[in-house]
């Protein structure tokens, strides 16, 4: 049977205790009999009296509904596209290489350093996915935001952002300057808070989308030396949480992945001897590959992880359980 | 039939201090005094009112008694938005039937002490089962009517927000009203999308309030000591719950109806209408009715509308109350309310917002997404 829409309307507050937003509509058969259907918030914006679709009986909890999909209407299927902040090197940059084999095109950003970002973009493009690179200082809104709106530009959606970028200004808390700590918060946590907001907007219009913060054990277990660093890793875990609970009913999913030590130009800073000692508390007993962080980016990342959100992943050797 | 209406009793609408008995009475009193009555000569009342969710209070006719200090009888009318107009209806049939003389009727409702969501989830379970099965919320079903008028008739967003702007004008200048604040075009469109076309600014207020008329068989009004308004007309429709079931969105069929029956009750046409209140729980509705009513051919309220025919300086003034719009809209309370305007236009006492002419006055209130229809038409 073909069905016709007679009229419809997108429901912004939706009918408590439903979170999510919708649209209702009615359509009307071959024989001129109508009947209320719902459709899919994916439809918003495309949807016109007059065009034709079909009618799938779905159960709720309230029972069984109707719902419309219009016949015109062909599904975007184009590839999806990821923003990973700080991904000219180290764990950002394995999570962009990772992603781009799973088919994602992506943006490849960080605060300076644009020949390394640029080469990263051009491995990608060997892969066969599209990349660009932007130069964007996370902890300035307005670059973020203009990274943002370039990003729709090339691309037209965000469908994964990925807060990676940090720093670290390590120095045990009573020599510790107010600007080594700001500066921390201000790139760590500031950062994750900047382009949240500014690509959340656009995940909301399509009703979907993913956030994963790179967070660390160490805003799990603190650590010698690292009292910002450690208290912007710990910020990130709860603002994970909450920007999950605020957008949950938009289909947006927030986790946070932790890593403990891995191979990093970060961790390579750390003294030699101190390095061993941390090696000796990591039951596996050994660093982590950034590939190990990214391979677990990918399947939260993947449609694999639609249940997923407000969670916090350790990759971390066994070092904090 | 002629009913006389020989007082009038109206609280501020919005939100209120008061309780609902409270506010029960102090319209009840209002409407006594200015019948320069008392309550020992009412011989039978009627409360309207939607729904016991909002005070978990059901059996208003007994609070209202206790509050009175009456032993009487007293009757609760329901019929979604339209309670307060049935109840009108109810007491004109109680007083025509020769049974009682006289009779009050008040209209009620305390919303605002409840949550939002909860709100939002009494006032659907005025719609069909299987519109709420499918999340439809009351915009949503407005806004299934406004998208089918725009479609059929290219009304559009403008037209609808020229009619939230005179609402708020006038409202503006009804001391009673829920919101003092004119709006602009632009504030209507800019203003967030609750169920698309329509915006907050194309809903009504969610407000506490209470209405009461006091009336009288046409025999016994020049016993009052008040100015006696007259009753002439009344019609009353009852339609499928679901908008799904009508044959025309663009239509809602109880008011055509209803207003068939009150214009050949009352002898009076369309254009004898000097002044109306219609029931705008959102601005399509106002402008649907228009067109029902036979105030336009259809499709043309919004030629009306634009050529400010529908002011309070216009030809037909719609809603100088401020309407449900912008004087607010507490359910049970607003076919009462409703009645008090016409009443106080016709007795020419509006002051900023009287009509210039105000010897017919009509009253259209609606229930649910239209399924229940009372149209009311008023003399002097």
């Amino acid at each position: 049977m073909i069905y016709k829409l007679i009229s419809y309307s997108e429901v912004k507050m939706p009918l408590p205790p439903r979170k999510s937003s919708y649209a209702i509509g009615i359509v009307q058969d071959t024989k001129g009999k109508k009947q209320i259907v719902q459709i899919d918030r994916k439809f918003f914006g495309k949807l016109k009296i007059g065009m034709s679709g079909q009618i799938e009986i779905h159960q709720t909890m309230d029972g069984a509904i109707n719902v419309f999909s219009p016949n015109s209407y062909k599904e975007k299927v184009g590839p999806k596209v990821a923003v990973v902040t700080g991904s000219s090197s180290g764990i950002g940059r394995a999570i962009v290489l990772k992603l781009a084999k799973d088919g994602f095109d992506v943006v490849v950003n960080s605060a300076s350093d644009s020949k390394k970002g640029e080469g990263v973009a051009r491995e990608i493009k060997k892969i066969g996915r599209s990349a660009i690179y932007i130069e964007a200082d996370v902890s300035d809104e307005m670059s973020v935001e203009q990274m943002i709106e370039k990003t729709i530009k090339k691309f037209g959606k965000i469908d994964l952002l990925v807060n990676n970028a940090g720093i670290t200004r390590d120095k045990k808390l009573e020599n510790m300057s107010k600007e080594d700590w700001d500066k921390v918060i201000a790139v760590n946590l500031t950062g994750v808070f900047n382009c949240t907001k500014s690509a959340i907007s656009y995940m909301q219009k399509e009703g979907s989308g993913k956030i994963i913060n790179i967070a660390s054990v160490v805003g799990e277990m603190g650590n010698f030396g690292q009292a910002n660093y450690s208290a912007s890793k710990g910020g990130i875990i709860a603002l994970t949480k909450t920007v999950a609970r605020e957008n949950a009913g938009d289909n947006i999913l927030v986790n946070a992945i932790a890593p403990g030590f891995i191979k990093t130009k970060m961790v390579e800073a750390i003294p030699k001897s101190i390095i061993k000692k941390v090696i000796e508390q990591i039951p596996m007993g050994r660093l982590g590959e950034p590939e190990e962080v990214a391979n677990f980016v990918a399947f939260l990342a993947s449609d694999k992880a639609g249940y997923i959100t407000g969670q916090v992943f350790n990759i971390n050797g066994g070092l904090y359980m | 039939m002629k009913i006389g209406i020989v007082g009038t009793g109206h609280t501020k609408f919005g939100k209120s201090e008061q309780n609902i008995e409270e506010l029960m009475l102090e319209a009840t009193n209002q409407a006594l005094l200015s019948a320069k009555t008392d309550i020992e000569k009412i011989d039978v009342i009627y409360v309207a009112n939607l729904s016991s969710s909002f005070s978990h209070q059901c059996h208003l006719p007994a609070v209202l008694a206790s509050a009175l200090r009456v032993n009487k009888e007293i009757i609760r009318v329901e019929s979604a938005c339209a309670s307060g107009g049935l109840a009108i209806k109810e007491a004109a049939i109680a007083i025509a039937s020769g049974l009682y003389k006289t009779a009050l009727v008040v209209g009620v409702e305390k919303m605002t002490e409840t949550p939002i969501d909860e709100t939002t989830a009494i006032l659907a379970s005025a719609a069909s089962q299987t519109e709420i099965r499918h999340g439809a919320t009351f915009p949503s079903l407005f806004a299934l009517m406004a998208q089918r008028h725009f479609y059929k008739y290219h009304t559009t967003e403008k037209d609808l927000a020229q009619i939230a702007l005179k609402n708020h004008h006038n409202a503006f200048l009804n001391p009673l009203a829920h919101f003092h604040k004119e709006v602009t075009v632009d504030d209507v469109l800019k203003s967030r999308v609750i169920a698309s076309p329509l915006k907050l600014l194309d809903c009504s207020a969610i407000s506490d309030g209470a209405a009461a008329v006091v009336m009288c068989s046409e025999e016994t009004a020049p016993y009052f000591k008040s100015e006696p308004i007259y009753l002439i007309g009344i019609g009353h429709n009852t339609d499928f719950i679901g908008i799904y079931d009508r044959e025309d969105l663009t239509q809602i069929p109880s008011v055509k109806k209803a207003a068939q029956k009150a214009y050949l009750m009352s002898g009076k046409f369309p254009k004898d209408i000097d002044v109306a209140e219609l029931h705008d729980c959102f601005t399509i509705a106002e402008l649907i009715e228009m067109e029902d009513l036979g105030f336009c051919d259809k499709g043309k309220a919004a030629e009306m509308i634009a050529k400010g025919e529908t002011q309070l300086v216009g030809k037909l003034p719609i809603n100088p109350s401020g309407g449900l719009k912008a004087k607010g809209h507490p359910i049970g309370a607003t076919g009462v309310s409703q009645v008090v305007e016409i009443v106080k236009q016709l007795q020419g006492t509006c002051g900023k917002r009287q009509a210039k002419k105000a010897d017919i006055g009509l009253t259209c209130n609606v229930g649910g997404s239209g399924a229940t229809a009372i149209v009311n038409i008023l003399s002097r």
